[in-house]
């Protein structure tokens, strides 16, 4: 969801601690001031949220659950349409809500910045609420010695924040949920322990909850993909290739999530995978993560099928078809198409 | 007062004039050229910095009295008390400062030396090759408020670089000789002089070979550069990054590259905002015409359009940025 037009306007920054020993909120620190930034340093900002959002980015369009007064959604809301000062103000509560979602010790502090704006084409407002961890690192000195330091942030490489980015669909007079938009970017959001690592930011603190149509977004990622695979202009033997990788895709692979963009990096060759990023955005498939919610696709994932002329069916399940069975292409007599396959197993029975 | 002193008293006293007349004659011609072609042109063209410059009282002197030159008129005689060099880099140039003298009225002008004339005279001698004019004003001339009596005379040197380098190496030794030139010294000095002109035709040649060879992108920086003029607003100034870029995006300047160049600019306005942003903020990356075919191919392409961008990633970032694309 790439942040076409990003228009970066005030930023204020806040640091929240993990828990103390006995589980308790250590009080956050709280800036007095926005963020004073020279150009440079705006620049590498928004930087680093074009990376969180650009195209094949780790972020997932959300669903916004909560939007009572207290909660993000609503203070959000109104800090866009508040002064400077005010900005400030009423920003310390975005920081003392992260430290209360942050239950236990195993999550580490870091700075929350709230930042707001205009994005888009045709400008709407936005915020963003973003965790950023510090790291470590060196710096370098004008002797060529070296400093180490431990709260070096938003280095581009690490990817050790989070963000939260809420934007309206119309410019004035929003009314929550229906006109905002959530979407989350989190490296964890995409690990098998998503529900750990990332529920805490996106849902107990964001207020935000998977989108409930995962389900079907998954379905025509799956139906969009075959029938890419099925029209694209390659060797049988490529497609056998490509079918397994998206069975394997979708049914093997361990990760919480799916998404265009990584699924066309990792089983296609370059030169197919921007037809394919092209033909899945026509086909309305979301180039962001989706969680992968398997419910309406279960039955057509159980078995693989490959058929031939005159009835001949091959099937079975996904991964003895790719671990067992080799398709080749060969020529036959009078120049006909021929397939050979070959089973790694002995025939074990037959009727 | 000896005649000596009173000559140099009169130089002391009218020297300024002489040097006005000179600065003006340089603002009018640097005017002329800048008007026939292009400021940026005239700056290329001329490469030593033009400037009047006043002969040395002493060596005056010396030419007067001492050079056994027999003027009647030693003071009104020698033409050359203020001059003007113009150094070009090709022999081909120096026609256009010939023709912006010999063209501005008010003036009238003498050839002093005309290196073609005297090469189809003497067509087997390789001599000191230039043009030098003497220019003085018709009438009385009122220059920021000075008058310049007319007739005051100023000489303009017309010359390539390989001839000023000759002129600077013979100065003192065969053409205002305080000794005699040996007959050993006058042949090196023929024989370098024919290297030059040698040279200078290979210059032209290789002038020639690469205008040739870079007119299919020059055609491109053209076209692209009145695209960036009307749709961002400011003038491009392409510079060797220029170059840089089209090498690499030479191949997308195909059909209709400029309306969808500048479709994406109508479309996207803010798109020329940032630009103009980035210029202010001294960026000459963005002052470069052909950045609009780097914005055209990540338009079309988004991140895949690092593949071709022939600079940094990070000197890539900011148009990604506007995409909402980035390295990272």
């Amino acid at each position: 969801m790439p942040l076409e037009n990003l228009k970066i306007r005030r930023i204020c920054l806040h640091e929240v601690y993990k828990r103390t020993d006995d589980r308790q909120i250590a009080a956050p620190t709280y800036s007095s001031g926005l963020l004073e930034l020279p150009q440079k340093a705006r620049d590498a900002f928004a930087s680093r949220v074009h990376s969180a959002f650009r195209n094949d980015a780790k972020c997932m369009a959300m669903s916004i659950k909560r939007f009572e007064p207290n909660d993000i959604a609503a203070r959000g809301a109104a800090i866009i349409l508040t002064e400077d000062a005010d900005f400030v103000q009423q920003s310390h509560a975005f920081a003392y809500k992260l430290a209360e979602a942050q239950t236990s010790r195993k999550y580490p502090g870091g700075l929350v910045v709230i930042f707001d704006g205009t994005v888009g084409r045709d400008p709407l407002p936005f915020y963003g609420v973003m965790k950023a961890e510090l790291h470590e690192g060196f710096v370098k000195q004008n002797d060529l010695q070296a400093t180490f330091v431990e709260t070096l942030f938003l280095t581009p490489k690490t990817k050790l924040y989070k963000i939260g980015l809420f934007i309206a669909t119309k410019y004035s007079d929003q009314v929550l949920p229906d006109d905002w938009t959530a979407t989350v970017y989190d490296n964890q959001l995409t690990s098998s322990d998503r529900d750990g690592s990332a529920i805490y930011f996106y849902g107990a603190y964001l207020g935000l909850e998977i989108p409930s149509n995962s389900a079907r977004q998954v379905k025509s990622f799956f139906d969009a993909s075959k029938e890419f695979i099925r029209s694209a202009s390659v060797s049988q033997e490529k497609k056998v290739d490509l079918y397994n990788g998206l069975y394997a895709y979708l049914k093997v692979d361990q990760a919480g999530t799916i998404q265009v963009g990584e699924f066309a990096e990792r089983f296609m060759p370059p030169e197919l995978q921007e037809n394919y990023r092209n033909h899945m955005r026509r086909e309305r498939v979301p180039a962001t993560v989706i969680s992968k919610d398997l419910t309406e696709c279960g039955a057509s994932l159980r078995i693989r099928k490959l058929r031939f002329a005159n009835r001949i069916t091959l099937s079975g399940p996904p991964e003895a078809i790719s671990d067992f069975v080799d398709v080749r292409q060969v020529e036959g007599e009078g120049g006909e198409t021929w397939t050979q396959i070959t089973i790694k197993s002995p025939l074990e029975g037959q009727e | 007062m000896t005649r000596d002193e009173e000559f140099s008293a009169r130089w002391e006293s009218e020297k300024l004039i002489y040097k006005r007349w000179g600065g003006h004659i340089c603002r009018h011609i640097l005017a002329t050229l800048s008007s026939t072609f292009t400021p940026a042109y005239v700056n290329e063209l001329l490469k030593v910095r033009v400037e009047p410059r006043l002969k040395d009282t002493r060596k005056l002197i010396e030419k007067a009295f001492y050079r056994r030159k027999a003027y009647a008129d030693p003071y009104g005689e020698i033409t050359d008390k203020v001059g003007i060099r113009f150094v070009v880099l090709l022999g081909r140039n120096i026609r256009h400062i010939a023709t912006a003298i010999e063209e501005t009225e008010g003036w009238t002008w003498s050839k002093d030396r005309d290196y073609e004339e005297e090469q189809k005279e003497n067509p087997v001698t390789f001599d000191y090759a230039a043009v030098h004019y003497v220019v003085r004003p018709r009438n009385d001339l009122e220059v920021n408020g000075f008058r310049i009596p007319a007739g005051t005379p100023c000489e303009v040197q017309i010359k390539t670089l390989l001839q000023h380098a000759y002129s600077e190496l013979t100065h003192d030794t065969i053409y205002k000789p305080q000794m005699q030139a040996t007959p050993a010294m006058q042949r090196n000095a023929a024989k370098s002089m024919a290297l030059l002109e040698a040279t200078n035709d290979y210059f032209e040649k290789v002038f020639d070979q690469v205008r040739e060879a870079t007119k299919a992108v020059r055609v491109i920086t053209a076209a692209l550069s009145m695209i960036y003029t009307r749709e961002i607003g400011l003038d491009p100034h392409p510079s060797v990054l220029e170059g840089l870029l089209l090498e690499a995006y030479e191949g997308l300047a195909e059909e209709d590259y400029e309306s969808d160049i500048a479709t994406m600019l109508r479309e996207k306005t803010y798109l020329v905002d940032n630009i103009r942003d980035r210029v202010a903020r001294q960026n000459p990356l963005f002052a470069q015409p052909s950045i609009l075919l780097a914005y055209l191919d990540v338009e079309k392409r988004g991140r895949a359009a690092l593949n071709r961008w022939p600079l940094t990633e990070a000197e890539m970032e900011p148009l990604l940025n506007d995409f909402g694309e980035s390295v990272h």
